[in-house]
């Protein structure tokens, strides 16, 4: 009992340490700001959140249970690329629902305000949705043995998106902003 | 009662320090980012010892 209450402590300790390290709680109270802008980004963020943790259990559910023995020894079960691509296959709808309901209110949020963050923030959903296609292909992969080649064709079309999509918001940013250079 | 300005000064500039290890962030990534990770991987490891 001891020792979990100390592991409990330490864990705490730890973690206001990190806090404090990355600035987390400078970063909460700006974020939850009463502010139409602020509200957006706390329900998005929250909703988001929810859908991450969703997630694991129906990637958890997807993996079949007949692949796994009966004592399922962990590290097998962890190196095994059928069961890792069907758990990953199975999280990955949620887990970009998530990720994606972030990235919206960050926009909705900035749109809201009139930043030019929503150009970046645009940017950063055009990357998440051609991200999809190559990490699907990729657990398809795993479990179907395909190809790794099959790899390269939505590489290659999330490129050219990704491209085309920065080279248009960059080239409407500098516009906006006068012939300003955006350097991030 | 005994005044040393340079003991003063020495809690003076270890005040400082302090002050810049928990507020900036230049600093505090490192000297608090690495014993809170690392508090709080013992942490998590006794309990599953």
């Amino acid at each position: 009992m001891t020792r979990e209450i100390f592991a409990i402590l330490v864990s705490i300790l730890g973690g206001a340490f990190l806090i404090r390290a990355f600035d987390v709680d400078r970063a909460w109270a700006h974020w939850v700001k009463p502010t139409p802008a602020g509200f957006i980004r706390i329900f998005t963020m929250v909703t988001g959140i929810l859908l991450i943790l969703v997630s694991i259990p129906s990637g958890l559910s997807a993996v079949n249970p007949d692949i796994i023995t009966a004592k399922p020894d962990i590290l097998k079960v962890v190196t095994d690329k059928v069961v890792v691509g069907t758990f990953v296959s199975g999280m990955l709808p949620f887990l970009w629902m998530g990720i994606g309901s972030m990235f919206g209110g960050s926009l909705l949020s900035s749109w809201f305000k009139g930043s030019m963050r929503s150009i970046t923030d645009i940017l950063r959903i055009v990357v998440l949705i051609t991200l999809y296609p190559i990490v699907f292909q990729f657990t398809i992969i795993m479990t179907h043995n395909e190809s790794p080649f099959t790899l390269l064709p939505p590489l290659l079309l999330g490129l050219t998106v990704i491209l085309i999509s920065a080279s248009v918001l960059f080239h409407k940013y500098r516009r906006k902003k006068g012939g300003e250079v955006l350097s991030e | 009662m005994r005044v040393s300005r340079s003991v003063e000064y020495s809690y003076a500039v270890f005040g400082r320090y302090l002050k810049a290890i928990a507020f900036d962030s230049k600093y505090s990534k490192f000297f608090l980012g690495v014993p809170g990770i690392l508090l709080l991987i013992g942490g998590i490891a006794t309990v599953l010892d």
